[in-house]
């Protein structure tokens, strides 16, 4: 994709949110000018942003959203909730769009005729005036029999306008459309406003507006009367025009207007120039080329250059001008044009691409934001920088090993200590990079909670319940990983409240409560925690049914259930395959339960607790890191067993045959690079049954390192390099040496990752 | 080097031996907000070029006393850097590519057969003296 259209993807995507958010709170608190002119504006530039990108389809949807909302700013029509949803289901056809438009760079096939289906659909709710007439009876004059026949006007208007037009015509012959367009002079009290309609034209090549009559002396003008002619020449869509001028039929002239009628194209200027720049800078390449120069060559070499950033200066790329003047000078010095050439070659290379910021339509809407002065960079470049850094972290601990091993040869000595210093200047610099680049990862919580208002909004109207949504903490920043996988429990946490926690409103009005129940998401940081809460003032857990269902269920024994307080039995709600809906819900999804959510935020070093007092509400706590910490281990297998072993400890992992291993007192070793290396079965090690081995085969070993200490562990498998969060051992193993932690796999399995400081012999 | 780009207009010199082509330059240029001076051969471009500075020289081939050719060739051989860069548009009535290939050697930095049309001579100027249209 260009520049342009990632810049399209993501202003389209902070557009949809923008209108998505003002038309939820247009809804639940009523209309208000602002928020109306909000919304109006959100899919007033995000058409005008699909026009750049050339996404018609995309347009003609949001042009009639447009007009929707245009009446409603104007008072003609309310804001009801089907207006509110006509617009909301346009936004989610669109952002379906914008994310398929991101991943294939064009809207699907269908796109042309659901587009026309929902402008339809939207257009139904505008009001019918007696005297409008239908688009397409706007009436075309017969004009396509050729030039000869064109009104006068529009060969006048041609004529005029012949610069405007030849600059921004489009290469190839095209059929053009001249609209003249005479309002009445009462025109501004029925509510037209005829420039403005003129400038929602699409494709617009020219523009005049003039006085219809010439104008009276000004102490007898009158300002309500309009006296204007407005003509232009579009190359839009004739239909999407006619649509446009559909309320003034009888005040315009649409007129097709065939290639012929228009100046030949050579005299193209504005994009045409394009090409010519190109070719002045080849020809100065080709005049670099010329062989043997002698007397010349610097005149030659300064006046290449000079004409190249003259033509670069005039293609407004001034960066690229300065860099061919740098070469140039360069050249100069020489006597060389070697440097000069190659650097026009880049040059024009970098020009025939699009620039990245001298885009008009689109950068220029976003400049016009004030808020949100950040900078755009992809995820992927960022997660290369983590990685990157996060090498550099292990290349400093080498550093560290063979720092050791010069103070042991050269103890004292002066190498020693510049090495030392060396070393302690890169470890800070070091820790400092990789903090600031896992700095960049953070984002704030408004992205993750941006989503609810729209989500609780549906849902509570499909379950007719009354439901307000407060968050708080929206600024609170973490890591971008743990936000992404915090949307998925976040959603279910939320869905349970509205579904199992909040009653209908007839239940609360008999419960004495408000009929809308308040649910709150609210983000918090506890030193290098993130807090999230998801609480809603609903009915609550009773311990009675959740040990009910657990009995049922099977869940715990009877005994073990009448042992549990409340609140365990409360947490029972956590355990597999348990779920308290009666019904089996569209809205809670099915056989999923809390379990999911647990399992979901332990994966990412979380812990979920929860907290529920009957006929009063439950609030669910999310305790969470603040970034991922990420391990890379080596998963290896050993005795039927997988285990983890942390990849800053692996130095290597060598095949060596039977032969040279050698056993001193019953244990094996081998020779590494002049190092006696013992070996440990890890299988042995673990109390495993080891696997019978042929005599001849070679020995699968891990060469490991760690607190100066080193061993190769004998294994049978190498089975993958995986990144994961490690979790420290808990309860009962907590106490256990020789691990890390524990991670879980993908499949659910739970790895043990081994500390190999405390294993290595 | 650095001076060219005065964005309002830039300075030209014309040189031709036809009085009617200089005027027909001459004429096109300056509506379009150029300062044009002219040469009928390349002695008196030469002269033009060593007292006053330009932006841009238009040439072109044949001309009595001095052609084209050998006036850029003594322009670029020159010793004082401001004029030996000049950047030099090549007019010619020629259109082969013997031609086009000397004016490549002589130094020309672009080359244009004639006629010109008007709109086009000032795109190219514009682009050479790299100056807004």
């Amino acid at each position: 994709m260009s520049a342009l259209e990632d810049q399209f993807v993501a202003e389209a995507r902070e557009l949809i949110r923008q209108a998505t958010d003002n038309l939820i709170a247009l809804e639940r608190d009523g209309m208000s000018p602002e928020r109306i002119d909000s919304v109006f504006r959100a899919f007033h530039t995000l058409k005008g942003s699909a026009g750049v990108v050339e996404l018609p389809a995309m347009s003609i949807v949001l042009h009639a959203a447009e007009d929707l909302l245009d009446s409603v700013r104007h008072g003609t029509l309310g804001a009801g909730a089907e207006i509110v949803d006509a617009a909301l289901t346009c936004l989610d056809q669109v952002s379906h769009w914008v994310d398929t438009f991101e991943a294939a760079g064009a809207l699907p096939s269908r796109a042309g005729e659901d587009s026309r289906v929902m402008a339809q659909r939207l257009r139904s709710f505008l009001p019918r005036r007696g005297d409008e007439q239908p688009a397409a009876s706007v009436p075309d004059l017969p004009n396509d029999a050729g030039q000869g026949l064109l009104p006068e006007w529009v060969s006048q208007l041609i004529a005029a306008e012949r610069d405007a037009i030849t600059s921004r015509m489009p290469e190839g012959p095209m059929t053009a459309t001249a609209i003249s367009y005479e309002p009445f002079a009462g025109c501004f009290y029925n509510g037209d406003d005829p420039v403005h309609l003129m400038q929602q034209v699409p494709g617009l090549l020219a523009f005049q507006i003039e006085p219809r009559e010439p104008f009276v002396p000004l102490a007898d003008i009158d300002p309500y009367a309009c006296n204007l002619r407005l003509r232009a020449i579009s190359i839009g869509n004739r239909d999407e025009i006619a649509a446009l001028f559909r309320l003034v039929p009888d005040q315009t002239q649409i007129i097709s207007v065939p290639p012929e009628a228009f100046p030949a194209a050579e005299v193209h200027v504005g994009s045409g120039n394009k090409s010519l720049i190109c070719k002045v800078i080849e020809a100065q390449c080709e005049l670099l080329r010329v062989p043997d120069r002698a007397d010349e060559l610097a005149g030659c070499i300064g006046a290449v250059a000079r004409v190249a950033e003259n033509a670069l200066r005039h293609g407004e790329r001034l960066d690229l001008a300065d860099t061919v003047g740098r070469a140039g000078a360069l050249a100069l010095a020489q006597q060389d044009a070697g440097p000069l050439l190659s650097a026009l070659e880049r040059a024009l290379a970098a020009f025939a691409s699009p620039p990245s910021t001298a885009v008009n339509g689109v950068s220029q809407a976003a400049s016009e934001r004030p808020a949100d002065r950040v900078l755009r960079v992809g995820e992927a470049k960022i997660e290369a920088l983590v990685n990157l850094a996060g090498e550099l972290v292990v290349a400093r601990n080498a550093l560290s090993y063979s720092l050791r091993q010069v103070e042991r040869k050269l103890d004292g000595s002066e190498v020693a200590r510049s090495i030392q210093r060396d070393r302690d200047a890169i470890d800070r610099l070091v820790t400092e990079l990789h903090g600031s680049v896992l700095q960049l990862r953070m984002v704030p919580v408004a992205q993750l909670f941006g989503s609810f208002p729209r989500l609780v909004r549906d849902v509570a109207r499909q379950l007719d319940k009354k439901v307000a949504l407060a968050t708080s903490g929206e600024a609170t920043e973490v890591d971008k990983t743990i936000m992404d996988r915090l949307f998925e429990p976040m959603v279910h946490l939320v869905r349970n409240a509205l579904d199992h926690g909040v009653e209908n409103p007839g239940q609360r009005r008999a419960a004495g409560k408000s009929e809308a129940a308040k649910i709150s998401i609210a983000a918090s940081r506890s030193g290098d925690r993130l807090l999230v809460e998801v609480a809603d003032d609903g009915r609550g857990i009773d311990p009675a049914v959740v040990r009910r269902k657990a009995f049922e269920r099977q869940i715990l024994p009877p005994d073990e259930l009448a042992g549990l307080t409340d609140e365990a039995a409360v947490d029972l709600v956590f355990s597999a395959g348990f779920s308290t809906a009666s019904i089996v819900s569209d809205i809670s999804g099915r056989g999923f339960g809390m379990d999911v959510v647990r399992t979901a935020i332990e994966q990412i070093g979380g812990r979920v607790s929860l907290e529920s007092k009957v006929g009063a509400g439950t609030t669910v706590r999310l305790d969470l890191p603040m970034t991922i910490a990420m391990s890379r281990i080596m998963v290896v297998e050993a005795g039927g067993q997988s285990f983890g072993i942390a990849m800053e400890a692996v130095s290597e992992t060598v095949r060596v045959p039977p032969d040279r291993v050698s056993t001193i007192k019953n244990n094996d070793g081998f020779v590494l690079r002049d190092r006696v290396v013992p070996i440990i079965s890890l299988a042995e090690l673990m109390k495993l049954p080891g696997r019978k081995r042929d005599a001849a085969e070679p020995r699968l070993l891990v060469v490991t390192e760690a607190a100066g200490k080193i061993a190769a562990f004998e294994i049978d498998a190498v089975r993958d390099r995986l990144d994961v969060v490690l979790k420290p051992m808990q309860g009962l193993l907590s106490g256990a040496r020789g691990y890390a932690g524990t991670t879980l796999l993908g499949n659910g399995q739970v790895l043990l990752v081994l500390d190999m400081k405390e294993i290595l012999p | 080097m650095a001076d060219t780009a005065t964005p309002a207009k830039a300075k030209v010199l014309v040189v031709d031996d036809s009085s009617l082509v200089r005027l027909y330059y001459r004429s096109a240029l300056e509506i379009a907000g150029f300062e044009v001076k002219q040469a009928i051969n390349g002695i008196e471009a030469m002269e033009k070029v060593l007292s006053e500075s330009f932006d841009l020289v238009i040439v072109d081939v044949n001309m009595p006393r001095m052609d084209g050719f050998t006036f850029l060739r003594l322009l670029r051989s020159g010793a004082a850097a401001d004029v030996s860069t000049l950047p030099a548009l090549m007019i010619s009535t020629e259109s082969g590519e013997q031609d086009m290939a000397e004016a490549r050697v002589a130094g020309a930095n672009f080359y244009l057969v004639k006629p010109v049309a008007e709109a086009e001579l000032v795109r190219h100027v514009c682009v050479l003296a790299g100056v807004a249209l």
